[in-house]
């Protein structure tokens, strides 16, 4: 991702932000600005509280560049309590044997991405479980 | 109503080593070097952590516990001496992931350890002036200790966020003093990769001058005696310092013992006077008086008097506490901890 690639989806990354359909109440992560549901264009810009829920996960033991350093890590599809889903790496997992589907998870934030040591330091939003495991 | 805290928040990494792991690898005796620095285990961030991003955690737990909307926040400052960049503040990072920008003022801050009471000091200055409604101040680290170095023991992690106003404050602010002079106790030069330290050098003259100096003068300005205070904060480097400091002022060790986060999270750096104090506040009772003193090597002190108002019973259970963070963790052995801290160069 470049800087400036980077700095236009910084409201999704940094604050969750989604849209919320007024018309049939749908809710979009990320932002969008026509409802697929209903094909309103009555859409507002909300910040999702981070809460939700466990829905599928991999574990990724050959990481992409930038990520060689970190495996094994986990991806997740993660369902919010307003109900959209979406993916994030879900972190603070010490013991993969206690990852459950459907098990509560919360958005914290963190780095994303650090490619080199000179250059910019992407930041945003990964799950954790909720109860330490 | 007067200006204070109108709430507050931490957090503090999930993974810990234990002064027993780090003695293993190095030969050294755990159960002399623990009961030496009075500290068990500390805080390591994952790899994916740094003071950015614990910063903005923290501070999402103070807006939470205030219930005051983010854009009404005017003024973020973010001590530390482990910014992420050496030329792009953290301070816009924070306020651009917790919602405030942008119309407020925003700095990052340093002077070792007590840059997070420095920026505390200054929205102190511009609520009371009236420059604005609300301001957030916080004290984060990473601190790194080099491999071997006694210093390794103790460097953890960890952040502390105030937000400060003069609408429903939980505790209201009744003065402020500081001591500063120039103290060569503890370093490190840009691009350095560790600090340097003059071993024992960091206590008599610098920690303990400064920490009882500015005390003193606090008690001074507000006519006030050390018995006047129900709980203490002191700025922690180790399990021993704040309780040595308590003894040479005459005040009880219970008064300081509830905010020793430093025996299980380390010393956070910027944020450790700063945890302390937020642990005391999970405590504490309306009408207490609380003492916050911080020390930064270089060296000087920032002392504050709290008195707590019947509006902390409102906020409790909106408040995510200190003993949240600190039982909530898991145990790394020290290869897992090299990996973490990036002890491992790879280039
Ligand atoms: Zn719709």
């Amino acid at each position: 991702m470049g800087v400036a690639q980077s700095w236009r989806t910084q409201s999704s990354r940094y604050r969750l932000a989604g849209s919320k359909c007024n018309e049939c109440k749908n809710y979009y992560f990320p932002v969008t600005v026509v409802c697929s549901n209903c094909e309103s264009d009555n859409l507002e810009v909300i910040n999702f509280k981070g809460t939700g829920k466990l829905v599928e996960w991999t574990r990724v033991d050959e990481g992409a560049s930038g990520f060689d350093h970190v495996v094994p890590y986990y991806f997740a599809i993660i369902q919010l309590d307003e109900g959209v889903r979406l993916s994030a790496q879900l972190v603070s997992v010490m013991d993969e044997s206690k990852i459950t589907d459907g098990m509560p998870v919360r958005m914290t934030f963190r780095k994303l991405m650090e490619s080199t040591r000179e250059g910019i330091i992407e930041y945003g939003f990964k799950a954790e479980p909720v109860n330490p495991i | 109503m007067s200006v204070g805290i109108e709430g507050y928040g931490v957090y503090i990494p999930y993974f810990r080593i234990t002064v027993k792991e780090i003695a293993r690898m190095w030969n050294d005796d755990h159960k002399t070097i623990s009961k030496g620095i009075n500290v068990i285990e500390k805080a390591v961030p994952d790899m994916d952590e740094d003071t950015a991003t614990i910063s903005v955690n923290a501070a999402r737990n103070a807006l939470n516990h205030s219930g005051i909307d983010p854009k009404n926040l005017e003024a973020i400052y973010v001590g530390s001496e482990s910014h992420p960049y050496a030329v792009k503040p953290t301070a816009v990072t924070v306020a651009e992931a917790i919602g405030a920008t942008p119309y407020m003022t925003a700095a990052d801050l340093e002077f070792a350890c007590k840059a997070g009471t420095a920026g505390m000091q200054m929205v102190f200055g511009l609520v009371k002036a009236n420059e604005i409604k609300y301001g957030l101040a916080i004290g984060t680290d990473c601190a790194q200790g080099r491999p071997g170095d006694a210093l390794e023991y103790t460097a953890g992690a960890g952040g502390a966020a105030f937000i400060i106003g003069n609408e429903a404050p939980i505790a209201t602010l009744e003065g402020m003093a500081s001591f500063t002079t120039d103290t060569p106790d503890f370093w490190r030069r840009e691009g350095a990769r560790y600090p340097s330290h003059a071993g024992r050098f960091t206590g008599e003259p610098s920690y303990f001058r400064h920490t009882i100096s500015a005390t003193e003068r606090l008690l001074n300005k507000l006519n006030l005696n050390v018995e006047d205070f129900d709980r203490i904060s002191f700025h922690q480097p180790n399990g021993r310092f704040p309780l040595s400091a308590a003894k040479i002022l005459n005040i009880p060790r219970e008064k300081v013992e509830d905010s020793l986060c430093v025996v299980k999270v380390g010393n956070t750096y910027s944020a450790a006077s700063m945890v302390g104090f937020a642990r005391q506040l999970d405590l504490a009772k309306p009408g207490e008086r609380i003492l916050l003193v911080s020390y930064g090597s270089g060296a000087g002190s920032d002392a504050f008097s709290f008195v707590v108002t019947d509006e902390i019973e409102n906020k409790r259970d909106r408040a995510v506490l200190v003993d949240q963070y600190i039982s909530r963790r898991k145990e790394l052995d020290y290869a897992m901890y090299a990996k973490h801290r990036g002890k491992f160069v790879m280039e």
